[in-house]
């Protein structure tokens, strides 16, 4: 019995379970794709085929209209084309369980002990959403991975790996740039860099004779500068490449398109209505700069406050990212939700209110989905209760993130370095 | 003298009589034939309410009196010309998706952007291309057509929740494999259009004239309501918005700097 338990919370067995799982799924999908009107594979799944198309003939991906991601997305779907048309949703499903064994290594990294690890990756193995989100054939997972990567190689003091990682997470998708700021602070701080914290820190103040030299010495410490270059080079380097390949198109699709989109269609966002309503006139691009003030003080102020415990620090950043976006729909969320199992050791919050706030989560999301169906299938005028529902389900947000930072405690920046 | 009179006269009135009615039947017959020789009777609703909606249109084309009993009926098809509005899309990949369970083929010229505003969208004109049920009995091809259709998102109005869109009746043309101008027998121009979905070939089309069974919705175009936002709650919004987006923002502010 003692056995069994042990074989069920070891890792290779969590993960083989996970795939196994999604396999299904992918069957799944198959079935009801061929006997069902509604499909099951996402359609972007088949944007991503079409783009991996035009790559096997020689073409740009961007030949296929709403395709809006990096080439090298098309290319490593070129097997859809090539070998069998499942190749990408089982790519994305390898993906998404790597994204679970990384979780279990940033814990054992953090501290956690081998079984407790195990059990807090089920939050995302077994997790719904991102298991269907992969299994139809949306490419969130990459970015997952990318991201995780990226912390657990700064957490066990790769900086050169890091920084790859980080590039690529950037160029899969610009908003992962949040991290930048605490990433380059950590590698740079000097707790992060001896072993004795506390004695490198008061050692660094004496020596330092001015604020000027503090400033050069804090900007051009090596590590800080390595990562810098590093992550540079491998995102200028991918960009040159891809934009001698592909031209303008690379960088109006895959950077530009996501940094000036402005959906006024129904969402998430506390800003639909608002932005919906002054579509068109001159105030849609003044009050579209605006809010972007307060994302950019709380991702750089979270930046700041939080960057020793990356984890930690790379949560609130994109919770409050997200929550503040002007665009919000139910994908942003994976975007966090593969950072939630490694922030369960930072907070100290009963488990009573946990319950009500997740509880108040789903529901704020359930009245907002009850308007919109009203508005979307039943065609009633319900903008100002969406309106109204999104402001709730943005209050709920803002109560969480207040909660986490009220309820933080310290934690060391790593406990054990493999 | 007046009986022989009388009789004589009775006899060429029955006789003149006999031959208008003989005269008129003809004509009536002909009429009647150069009339259904074009015509399909066409019948439009919508289902669904809300954003997504099924455009639903049954056509009946009296196939016998169009091109005559000398071609393989089952050969014949149909096509429907739809000028769909700016503010109304269809999603080529849906339809595609529907075809294997019954769905007719629908051909775009252009790419249709699902993305776009309805202002800032244009209209677009679709050829479809139903599946047919050949009625042995009367003789009619009859095709029930059913398209999902999506309206698009449209500017904020003042004074108002709900704006229009109207949506024209189709241009409807049928043809048969193996007469070589179908057309020329109804006595109309042939129209030039895609042969099928695949748009490798073009074909001449019997233009044919659309007749409701209802004669008052003959030819009337379907007029969906949209819901739109009201410019009156611009400023309120606004306000609101920006305050509590505000106040989110400078509460986690100083928590975090607080606690800190």
């Amino acid at each position: 019995m003692a056995d069994a338990k042990v074989v069920f919370t070891s890792i290779r067995c969590t993960c083989f379970l996970a795939f196994l799982l999604r396999l299904c799924l992918i069957a799944y999908g198959e079935w009801q794709d061929k006997n069902m009107v509604v499909k099951y594979t996402d359609i972007d799944y088949h944007v991503f085929t079409d783009a991996a198309r035009h790559i096997m003939e020689g073409n740009s991906p961007y030949l296929r209209p709403t395709y809006r991601y990096t080439p090298l997305l098309a290319v490593l779907l070129t097997p859809n084309i090539s070998l069998h048309m499942c190749f990408g949703k089982v790519l994305f499903v390898l993906f998404d369980v790597l994204a679970g064994y990384l979780l279990y290594k940033i814990l054992c990294v953090r501290g956690c002990s081998d079984s407790r690890a195990v059990v807090t990756s089920w939050l995302w193995l077994f997790n719904p959403l991102p298991l269907t989100v992969s299994t139809r054939g949306n490419a969130e997972s990459i970015m997952a991975v990318l991201v995780l990567a990226s912390i657990y190689f700064v957490l066990v003091k790769n900086v050169p790996l890091a920084a790859i990682f980080f590039a690529l997470s950037v160029h899969f998708k610009i908003f992962p740039i949040i991290y930048g700021l605490p990433l380059v602070l950590l590698v740079g701080d000097a707790a992060y860099n001896s072993k004795k914290p506390n004695i490198a820190r008061r050692e660094d103040k004496h020596k330092s004779p001015g604020y000027i030299y503090q400033a050069i010495q804090f900007i051009l410490h090596p590590q800080r500068v390595k990562f810098a270059v590093i992550s540079a080079a491998t995102f200028l380097g991918l960009t040159g490449l891809l934009y001698k390949r592909y031209g303008f198109e690379f960088l109006e699709h895959t950077y530009l398109y996501h940094v000036t989109r402005r959906d006024v269609k129904h969402n998430f966002s506390v800003y639909f209505y608002m932005m919906y309503l002054v579509e068109g006139s001159g105030w849609a691009s003044v009050l579209g700069l605006a809010s972007f003030i307060p994302q950019l003080v709380l991702t750089v102020t979270f930046g700041i406050v939080y960057y020793h415990d990356i984890p930690f620090c790379c949560f609130l950043q994109t919770f409050a990212f997200v929550t503040f976006n002007k665009v919000c729909t139910s994908q942003y969320f994976l975007w966090y939700l593969c950072l939630l199992p490694l922030i369960l050791d930072s907070v100290n919050i009963r488990l009573q209110k946990v319950i009500v706030l997740t509880a108040a989560w789903f529901v704020s999301q359930a009245l907002w989905l009850t308007a919109a169906y009203y508005l979307e299938f039943e065609g009633l005028n319900t903008f100002v209760f969406i309106w109204a529902a999104g402001v709730a389900f943005f209050i709920v947000n803002i109560v969480i993130l207040n909660q986490l930072v009220q309820h933080y405690k310290m934690k060391p920046l790593v406990k054990k370095v493999e | 003298m007046f009986l022989k009179f009388c009789c004589r006269n009775v006899r060429e009135t029955n006789f003149l009589t006999i031959i208008f009615i003989v005269v008129l039947s003809f004509e009536s017959c002909i009429s009647r034939d150069k009339r259904s020789c074009g015509e399909v009777f066409v019948q439009r609703s919508q289902n669904k309410s809300g954003f997504h909606r099924d455009l639903v249109t049954n056509v009946e084309w009296d196939i016998l009196s169009s091109v005559g009993d000398h071609s393989n009926l089952l050969d014949c098809q149909l096509l429907l010309i739809e000028e769909l509005p700016s503010g109304i899309f269809i999603d080529v990949d849906q339809i595609k998706n529907a075809v294997e369970f019954g769905g007719p083929e629908v051909l775009s010229t252009e790419t249709i952007n699902v993305e776009l505003l309805a202002h800032h969208a244009s209209s677009h004109k679709i050829f479809v291309f139903p599946k047919i049920a050949f009625d042995s009995r009367l003789g009619t091809i009859n095709a029930n057509i059913t398209i999902p259709i999506h309206l698009r998102y449209h500017p904020a109005a003042e004074g108002t929740k709900f704006v229009s869109v109207s949506l024209s009746s189709p241009t409807i043309v049928g043809r048969c494999n193996g007469i070589n101008s179908p057309a020329k027998q109804c006595g109309t121009t042939p129209f030039k259009a895609p042969c099928d979905a695949t748009q490798l070939f073009s074909c001449d089309w019997i233009p044919l004239n659309s007749v409701s069974k209802d004669q008052s919705q003959s030819n009337m175009p379907l007029v969906l309501r949209v819901p739109v936002g009201q410019i009156e709650h611009t400023w309120l919004i606004i306000a609101l918005t920006v305050l509590s987006t505000m106040a989110g923002c400078g509460l986690i502010l100083w928590n975090s700097l607080a606690i800190t």
